[in-house]
């Protein structure tokens, strides 16, 4: 099996991804080892919440295998399609979660940085907790663009692939969630005055 | 619920870089704990066999169908030519009774 991985990291993704849509099980788990932490992180930025994060995350890989054999290459990257299917998968969840009360940042959540000084990892996790419950009320196009750029770090050129958007339109999108960020920031810190 | 004075608060947002600056320090990649990637994974591969042992079993099912046709018309087949015998034998039967 070690062998036959090493193989399929000896090819493109472009093969790897014919391999996969073929059905071969060990380019799946390629692309699955290759993609899970940046939908994880997608998902996770989009919901909040570390358990719903792990849930939605599987539901993607689930649904990426049913129906890899459908998937065709149009020049996009093999990303765009997972972001796809998550984007769908979290307008689904909020759409059923509308009504429930806003889940904070999990506890058990991994903090990227680890300090030495826990009250600081506090601090900077309530702060995190804040800045996205203002991200969340942007609408879900500007969410998107937001965790790719930042947390994902991804150029407009790759975005605008994801988002099916020229670089321009992603440019100038970005200006106009930077302004709206804004807005909310302030509207949100008006509502505790 | 009144914040306390944050730093995100005191982060004076006058232009485009001072946000950009917050979202890049809070916003950072997490990283998903290794049981769930260990666990996806190996229900992932579970999903496989099922998906594999599916398209088996059409396989047999569409032969089964194209035999059980098959058998089918040449019970068909058989059973006309057997009839057309019978019929043609007894037409005959009875014209050589009449002479």
């Amino acid at each position: 099996m070690n062998e036959r991985v090493f193989r399929v990291e000896e090819k493109s993704e472009e093969q790897i991804l014919a391999l996969a849509s073929a059905g071969d099980e060990e380019a799946f788990a390629w692309l699955y080892q290759k993609y899970v932490t940046r939908i994880y992180n997608y998902v996770y930025f989009r919901t909040g919440n570390a358990a719903e994060a792990e849930d939605l995350t599987a539901k993607v890989f689930m649904r990426a295998m049913k129906h890899i054999r459908n998937y065709r290459d149009l020049g996009l990257p093999f990303s765009a399609w997972l972001y796809r299917i998550a984007h769908n998968l979290v307008a689904n969840w909020h759409r059923d979660n509308g009504r429930k009360k806003e889940i904070p940042l999990d506890d058990a959540l991994p903090l990227p940085v680890l300090s030495k000084h826990p009250e600081s990892e506090v601090v900077k996790r309530e702060e995190t907790e804040k800045l996205l419950r203002i991200i969340r009320k942007l609408p879900p196009e500007r969410q998107q663009l937001i965790i790719l750029k930042f947390v994902e770090q991804l150029s407009n050129a790759e975005i605008g692939a994801i988002m099916g958007k020229s670089e321009g339109a992603i440019k100038s999108l970005y200006h106009r969630t930077l302004l709206s960020l804004r807005e909310e920031y302030e509207r949100y810190f008006e509502d505790f005055e | 619920m009144k914040p306390e004075i944050s730093s995100l608060q005191t982060d004076n947002f006058d232009d485009h870089s001072s946000i950009e600056s917050t979202l890049r320090t809070y916003l950072q990649p997490v990283v998903p704990r290794d049981e769930f990637v260990d666990r996806l994974r190996g229900k992932l591969e579970q999903q496989v066999l099922p998906i594999q042992k599916r398209r088996v079993i059409s396989f047999y099912r569409l032969l089964e169908v194209t035999l059980q046709t098959m058998a089918l018309m040449v019970i068909t087949v058989l059973t006309v030519r057997v009839f057309l015998i019978i019929l043609t034998t007894w037409k005959i039967l009875r014209t050589s009774n009449v002479r």
